[in-house]
Formats: C-alpha cells, sequence, structure tokens
C-alpha cells in the first residue's frame, strides 16, 4: 500500500487519487472529496489539523507535503508585564479549546496584549487578520514592542512575510491561495468580518491548525456569526462592557440628547417625511424585513412617483443630519468638554467632512491618506488635536486611549456600530470618566433609529 | 465588470438573457455620456457629478444604463496632479490654530465661534481641496460612443458570469497554440478544466476553482468572469454556464454570433519568431510529402489524461506528432513522456533543449531530437527524411 502524499493547493488540500488507499477511505472520506478534473482527492485546508490528527492518532503513515510553517519562539520585549485575571483565563480556556477558539471582550479591555499571549504560548508561525490598514499599522506597532522582532505585512500594495505577519481581509481572500500553509496560527482580529460572503475563504483556505478570533460584538444582522463555529471555533470565554466597566474599563455615561429642529427645518421635514411616508403605505412595504429595502429601492426607480419618494428620502435624512440646532449643541458639548478628547462619529463622509469644514477639525476617512491619519491619531494622542471627526473609520479597532467623550451626530441603527463607538472611549485610564452624548432631532425618525441601536446591555443604565 | 446594481437582463424559460445594449439605440445616450466627460475636462470631479445627474436620475432604464456607462469610464479618469502635501500643511496649521481657539474660548458664543474658525482656514483654498470630488479632471478615455457600448456589453456579461456555478466553454480552435495559451492562461489564474469532449473540430472545457468540488464556493468567480474577456480572441465558442443570482437560476449562452468585442490585449496572438521560422522553414521543405496540420487532433489517452502537439503532419495515413520542450518545461516533458510512452501506434517527435539533461527511457515511437537554444529546423527535415520517409517509401 503506497504511502499518501498531501499536497497544498491553492486553498486546498490534495492526495492524488493513486495514493488514496484503505485507511485514508476510512478515516478521511468525511472530509476529502474525488476531484475528478485532476484526478485527486481535495478537501479544503481548513480540514488540514483533522486530517493530519486523524491518520497520526491510528498510526497511518503518510508524507506532509503541505506544512510551511515552523516552530518558533517568540519572548516578550518587556517580561515583568503581568497579565490581567480575566487575559489569563481567556487564553487559558483557548488553550483548553485545543486552540481553537473565539474570545470576545470589549475595546479596551487588551485583546491585543491577549494574542501576543497566545502567540507566544502557541508558537507557530502567525498570521494576524484585520479589517483596515489603520488596524493593520497598530498591530505591526503591538507586535514590533512586545517582541522586539519585524513584523510582516499584507495590504495597502505591501506584500512582506515574516514569521508574525498581519494581512487585511481583503488581502487575504486574494493571497491565501499563496500562502494558506504558510502559518500555523491564524488570528481574526474583529471577527465577526471573518463569515462574510468572500471574506471567509481566508479562514477556508488556511491550514492553520490553531485559531484565535476576537471581537467586542459577534453578533451579524444575517445570523452568519455562527459561522465563526466551524472558520475558528466555539466562543470560549466572554465578558461584556458592563462586567468590566469600573474595574478594567473606565466608568461610563450615556446621555441621549434631544434637539428640536428649527421650524423652517420641521416645515421642510414633515414635507419631504410626508411625500416618503405616503408612498410606502400606498406601495404596503414593509420595513420589518430585510428584503424591503430592496422592494423599495427598484419601486422608486419604476414611477415618477418613486423616484419623488426617493428624493424626499434622502432630503428629510440629510436635514436631521446637521440641523441648525445640532450644530450648536455640537459646539456646546464641545465647549463643554474641550478640556478632554473628544470623538464625534457621523454617519457618512459628507456630513464628516461638513463638520470638518465647518468648525475646522481634522477628519478621518477612508480618504485620509496613511500618513496624514497617523499624525491626526498622534496629535489626538498627544492632546495637540482635542477633537477628531470620522464617520466609520473609527468605529472598530483603532487604538484611541486618550478619547474620553464621544459625540454621536448621526448614525445607523446598528446595535454593533453603537457598542463598537462606545468601546472607543472606555480604555482605562486613570480617574478616566468617559461620557457618550447621542443627539438626535426631536420628534423624528432618528428616535426609533436610536432605540434600535440602543437594545443593548451596556446602555441599560 | 459591472456591479450587481449594474446589471440588466431578464430570466425566460430559465435562461438569462442579458440585455446587450444596442448600438443603434443606445449610441445616443453614450456619446452624450462621453460628451458630458469630454466638457468637464478642467472642472472640479464634483461638477462632473452635478452635470451627470441627469442621466442617473432618470427613468429606471436610462438610469441604469447611464450608471452602468459611467461605472466603465469612471475607472479610466485622470486627475490634475494635486500637491496633497500643501493642502496637508494648511490643514496641520488651521487645526493647531482651531484647537487654540476651543480651549481659550471662554464663554459660549456659536456664531464668533465659527467665524473664529473660519478664519483659521487659508481663505485660498478650502480646508479638503485635496478629496476627489474638488479634483480638477485632466483627461477622460478619447473611446468612441461604440467602444463604449462594446465595453459595457462585455463588462455587462462578466458582471453575470461573476454569479456562475459551473461554466462549460466550447472552442472550434484554428491551432494548437490557441488551445496551448487558453489552458495556459486557465491553469495562471488557478482555474482547474475537465476535457469533457474532443474533436478535430470542438473541445468542450468544464471550468472551475479548486473550491468549486465543495458546495457554495464564490472564491473563483471572479476569475472565471474573466474569461470572457479572452474569448472573442479564439475565434468561434460558444459559453454555457449556470448562474444563480438574487435567488434566481438560469442558464447564460454566449457565443461568437453575439459579437462581443474585447477591448484585452490579444492573448493569443503571440508566436516566437524562431517557432514561425522553423515551422515555416520545415513546411516549404516537406509539403510535396507531408500534409501539415494547423490544428491536430487534441489527443485524450485515457478519460483524464491529455496533451497536446505543437504541430502535426500526415503522411501515407501516418500522423507525425512534434512536441517542443524548451528549457523551463522540464516537469511539462516528464508529465507528457509519461502520458505518451504506452501509444505505440502514433510517431512522436520530442524536440528537447539540451539544458533539459533528463534521462528518458526509449520507446519505439518516441523520437528524441535535441536542440541547442532555438529548435532547428534542419535538424528536423534531416529526421524525417531519413527516419521517416526513407523507411516508410515504397
Amino acid at each position: 500500500m503506497s504511502i499518501p502524499n498531501f499536497y497544498f493547493e491553492r486553498g486546498s488540500i490534495t492526495i492524488p487519487a493513486a495514493e488514496w488507499n484503505e485507511n485514508t477511505q476510512l478515516f478521511l472520506s468525511h472530509i476529502f472529496k474525488y476531484d475528478q478534473r485532476t484526478d485527486q482527492y481535495r478537501a479544503e485546508a481548513r480540514h488540514y489539523a483533522t486530517a493530519m490528527l486523524s491518520l497520526h492518532k491510528n498510526g497511518i503513515a503518510y508524507k506532509d507535503n503541505i506544512k510551511q510553517f515552523n516552530h518558533c519562539d517568540f519572548e516578550f520585549t518587556d517580561k515583568s508585564i503581568t497579565p490581567r485575571p480575566y487575559q489569563t483565563e481567556a487564553l487559558n480556556k483557548f488553550r483548553a479549546n485545543r486552540s481553537r477558539a473565539c474570545i470576545i471582550l470589549p475595546t479596551g479591555a487588551g485583546k491585543s496584549f491577549l494574542a501576543m499571549m497566545a502567540i507566544q504560548k502557541v508558537k507557530r508561525d502567525t498570521l494576524i487578520l484585520v479589517p483596515t490598514l489603520d488596524l493593520l499599522e497598530q498591530w505591526i506597532e503591538v507586535i514590533e514592542k512586545t517582541f522586539s522582532i519585524q513584523a510582516g505585512r499584507i495590504g495597502g500594495g505591501v506584500k512582506e512575510l515574516q514569521n508574525i505577519t498581519v494581512c487585511t481581509y481583503d488581502s487575504a481572500q486574494l493571497m491565501m491561495e499563496y500562502i494558506g500553509n504558510r502559518f500555523g496560527f491564524l488570528i481574526c482580529d474583529e471577527c465577526h468580518h471573518l463569515p462574510g460572503p468572500q471574506y471567509q475563504f481566508a479562514a477556508i483556505m488556511s491550514v492553520a491548525p490553531f485559531r484565535l478570533g476576537l471581537t467586542a460584538t459577534p453578533d451579524r444582522s444575517d445570523g452568519k456569526n455562527a459561522y465563526l463555529n466551524d472558520l475558528i471555533g466555539p466562543i470560549a470565554y466572554e465578558q461584556q462592557i458592563q462586567q468590566m466597566s469600573g474595574v478594567y474599563l473606565s466608568d461610563y455615561q450615556t446621555h441621549l440628547i434631544e434637539v428640536p429642529l428649527t421650524d423652517e427645518e420641521d416645515k421642510e421635514y414633515r414635507h419631504e417625511r410626508k411625500i416618503y411616508t405616503d408612498f410606502i403605505r400606498k406601495n404596503n412595504i414593509d420595513f420589518s424585513s430585510h428584503a424591503s429595502w430592496f422592494d423599495f429601492i427598484s419601486l422608486c426607480f419604476s414611477s415618477e412617483d418613486g423616484k419623488k419618494a426617493f428624493k424626499a428620502h434622502q432630503k428629510q435624512k440629510n436635514i436631521l443630519k446637521t440641523s441648525e440646532n445640532k450644530l450648536k449643541k455640537l459646539y456646546e458639548l464641545i465647549q463643554k468638554n474641550k478640556q478632554h478628547s473628544i470623538l464625534i462619529f457621523t454617519d457618512d463622509n459628507k456630513t464628516a467632512y461638513r463638520i470638518g469644514e465647518t468648525f475646522v477639525l481634522p477628519v478621518i476617512t477612508h480618504h485620509t491618506k496613511s500618513a496624514e491619519r497617523k499624525e491626526f491619531l498622534n496629535k489626538f494622542k498627544c492632546g495637540a488635536y482635542p477633537i477628531l471627526v470620522s464617520s466609520k473609520v473609527l468605529n472598530e479597532g483603532v487604538d484611541v486611549p486618550e478619547a474620553n467623550v464621544g459625540i454621536i451626530l448621526s448614525g445607523s441603527g446598528s446595535k454593533r456600530e453603537h457598542v463598537q463607538r462606545l468601546g472607543r472611549i472606555l480604555r482605562k485610564g486613570k480617574n478616566k470618566n468617559a461620557v457618550l452624548y447621542e443627539l438626535i432631532s426631536k420628534n423624528t425618525s432618528e428616535k426609533w433609529q436610536s432605540r434600535r441601536r440602543r437594545e443593548h446591555s451596556a446602555y441599560s443604565q | 465588470m459591472l456591479k450587481k446594481v449594474h446589471l440588466r437582463y431578464k430570466i425566460q424559460s430559465n435562461h438569462i438573457i442579458p440585455f446587450y445594449l444596442q448600438l443603434n439605440k443606445w449610441r445616443e445616450l453614450s456619446q452624450a455620456i462621453l460628451d458630458t466627460y469630454t466638457s468637464c475636462i478642467g472642472k472640479k470631479y464634483c461638477e462632473l457629478e452635478e452635470a451627470l445627474s441627469k442621466y442617473v436620475n432618470n427613468t429606471e432604464s436610462i438610469a441604469k444604463v447611464s450608471k452602468g456607462l459611467i461605472h466603465i469610464i469612471e475607472k479610466k479618469i485622470e486627475f490634475e496632479p494635486i500637491n496633497s502635501e500643501k493642502y496637508e500643511i494648511n490643514r496641520k496649521n488651521c487645526f493647531l490654530k482651531s484647537a487654540e481657539s476651543i480651549r481659550s474660548n471662554e464663554n459660549y458664543d456659536y456664531e464668533s465661534f465659527l467665524n473664529i474658525s473660519q478664519n483659521n482656514k487659508n481663505s485660498e483654498s478650502t480646508l479638503y481641496g485635496d478629496l476627489k470630488e474638488n479634483q480638477i479632471i485632466l483627461s477622460t478615455p478619447s473611446w468612441t460612443c461604440d467602444d463604449l457600448i462594446h465595453r459595457y456589453n462585455l463588462s455587462l456579461v462578466q458582471g453575470i458570469l461573476i454569479f456562475a456555478n459551473d461554466v462549460t466553454l466550447s472552442i472550434h480552435p484554428e491551432s494548437a497554440q490557441k488551445i496551448r495559451s487558453l489552458l495556459r492562461y486557465l491553469s495562471f489564474m488557478g482555474l482547474l478544466f475537465e476535457v469533457v469532449k474532443n474533436h478535430s473540430s470542438e473541445v468542450l472545457l468544464k471550468i472551475s476553482g479548486p473550491l468549486n468540488a465543495f458546495s457554495s464556493s464564490l472564491k473563483y468567480r471572479s476569475k472565471i468572469a474573466n474569461i470572457i474577456g479572452i474569448l472573442p480572441q479564439l475565434g468561434s465558442y460558444t459559453l454555457n454556464a449556470k448562474i444563480s443570482i438574487e435567488q434566481k437560476k438560469g442558464i447564460l449562452f454566449i457565443d461568437d454570433k453575439k459579437k462581443l468585442k474585447s477591448h484585452y490585449k490579444p492573448f493569443f496572438e503571440y508566436t516566437p519568431e524562431e517557432i514561425k521560422s522553423f515551422i515555416q522553414k520545415v513546411d516549404s521543405s516537406l509539403k510535396k510529402v507531408l500534409c501539415f496540420r494547423s490544428y491536430p487532433v487534441f489527443p485524450i489517452i485515457e478519460v483524464k489524461k491529455w496533451y497536446i502537439p505543437d504541430y502535426c503532419w500526415v503522411y501515407n495515413e501516418m500522423q507525425i506528432e512534434l512536441l517542443i520542450f524548451q528549457k523551463y518545461q522540464k516537469n511539462m516533458l516528464l508529465n507528457t513522456y509519461e502520458k505518451v510512452v504506452s501509444l505505440k501506434n502514433k510517431t512522436l517527435v520530442f524536440f528537447i533543449d539540451r539544458s533539459l539533461k533528463i534521462d528518458l527511457p526509449d520507446a519505439a515511437h518516441i523520437h528524441k531530437i535535441y536542440f541547442k537554444d532555438i529548435p532547428s529546423s534542419q535538424k528536423f527535415i534531416q529526421f524525417i527524411k531519413k527516419d521517416i520517409l526513407n523507411k516508410q517509401s515504397p
């Protein structure tokens, strides 16, 4: 009986059909499938560890031509750092789950340090997936500081592989067919992104036997968070903001402030709103289902009434985003908190730039070039710039520990976005008390939107 | 490639029918949009957006087609180079002053705060003047309205093909080089293919990605969709794709009669000069006795094994196949040799670069000739005359 050879082929693992024997049939037939195109048996790369373990445990000889990752020892530069008790507990739970698990911790709780602890324990070449270039830079800084080594990066036009490499999800889905067998440990930061239709291939095409998912908000509106179990592993440890606030996270308060529209704005808003809602009623559109938004869009462009309704919908939303009194209130809050570090969140880039132009403030969006973004963040950290404005870029991951005041000028109804925004100001600091203000226009649809996004334990104060 | 929101198609009797733009019907709109772009050269991008809004906010079909056409042109616009650094320095100064005024302002006075803030700005330029909407358009593509429509039609098919689960391509090849180039392209793109049928007049390939062996794999669909860009260069072809789009299913059928034009760079045309010269010399020297076949049959030995000879001649009903192996084709030589070593009813000539230095086992039907750098036509002609014609002549 010939010894089966295992190969890595563009995100899959293969065995030549001629080497498929009784043993492989017995132990691997549940994950491998005969591929008549190439006369091989083929499985998704993520099943690598299962396949190898299965043969190894049963004493079956095989030749592994897949593994291109090494056993590595990473030493902490500063050996005096002691982890917080919950970090140790989370790491133990991760290890107890064969080093394949998701850890849910609030923003500011030290997920990056937990990841460094895991890298040191797992001792394998590691690939860290992140959703944005800002986070890529941030992780590289953490790795280089923690282990005094050069970290690799894939993303933003750069491809440098090192023992610990950071890669964006976008680059990973393109590159994994070539590098899927180069890393033994896969860390997915903000792992709620992973189950997306394309991003999931980053995990499917990787052979990494050890996997760690990190997020503060695992839930997805499409319910695909359940895929994380297959792609990474089960949730092994979970802590929420409320459990940690005051001890490991800052104490915080949230204020919902209702601001009236001016008479003129109110009149215009009601007028546009009526055109829109009349159209909705006339066409029996029910927004409680996800598909209805698409029904609305397609109806809008099939009649003159629809086009008017769509324009009215856009117009009434724009009135609410930067109403005159909202801007005045925003200034009042800026003045009230002028000794603090303030983050202002908007729903879209256009509003963010409008605020930036009006109040002469630095704005960070995906248009902001990397060097300038870095400068904005550094100046914010050192206090030279007391305020930063952003739409979505600062929602997730980016570490702005100095921020202790958040002002939400506009946003979606997403709970995840709202919790992430709160998380930005919660990192523990000396005598730090965080405050999150949410400005909504009084007696308008923003009230319902706000109610939806506040349906989370973090807001049940 | 058009995005899903731009796609126009219908599903009829289980078939996906793309709404191709007819030249005579859509020339006017295509030209109007191109003219709008041209008229905005030297203007800000936001002015272009404003000028295009009348097409984008129009009846459903015009709006959708316009968005598709705009999507295609957008990638080809060039903007006047801007001095980002100047803007960045200006911003830095403004923000420092603004921070200072926020901290020093004692009283709540919104209006005066706004005045101070605005005074902090450099009056010559807007704070974020380097954003795309403020950039000046330098040039737009110099396409004709017909060019744009052809690009749209190709992008439309690609946009639909990205939802393909299963693609079958039938080609009627003119030459072995084209087949070889196509297979090389598929392999370069990381796609797999299965030769379903093979005749001298038709080759049928099933194309998919490695992960398509498992259900609902999206990974390789964009690569599959890109194939459409090279198909018009193949000459005669038909493509059938099983499409699942927006919870509906249907078959997309495309063939060369659709007259899709591709702007992709010629993929199949390149033949190295030395090979051209080689084949011309051989053909002119032996044409009285050998019948040259530009497209040899695409031989399948067993179900999953195939090889493609470079050239093929017929002499007294005997097929002589020539396979050339350059210095970088060691693996291909070994694989092919393994496949054909049992084919004793053929006459195969392996023309091998000397640097490969592989010890191949002897087989009576396989003749090995070695060359240095460039295949020598003289050697091949001598071999044919000496070993084939002399031995076979009555």
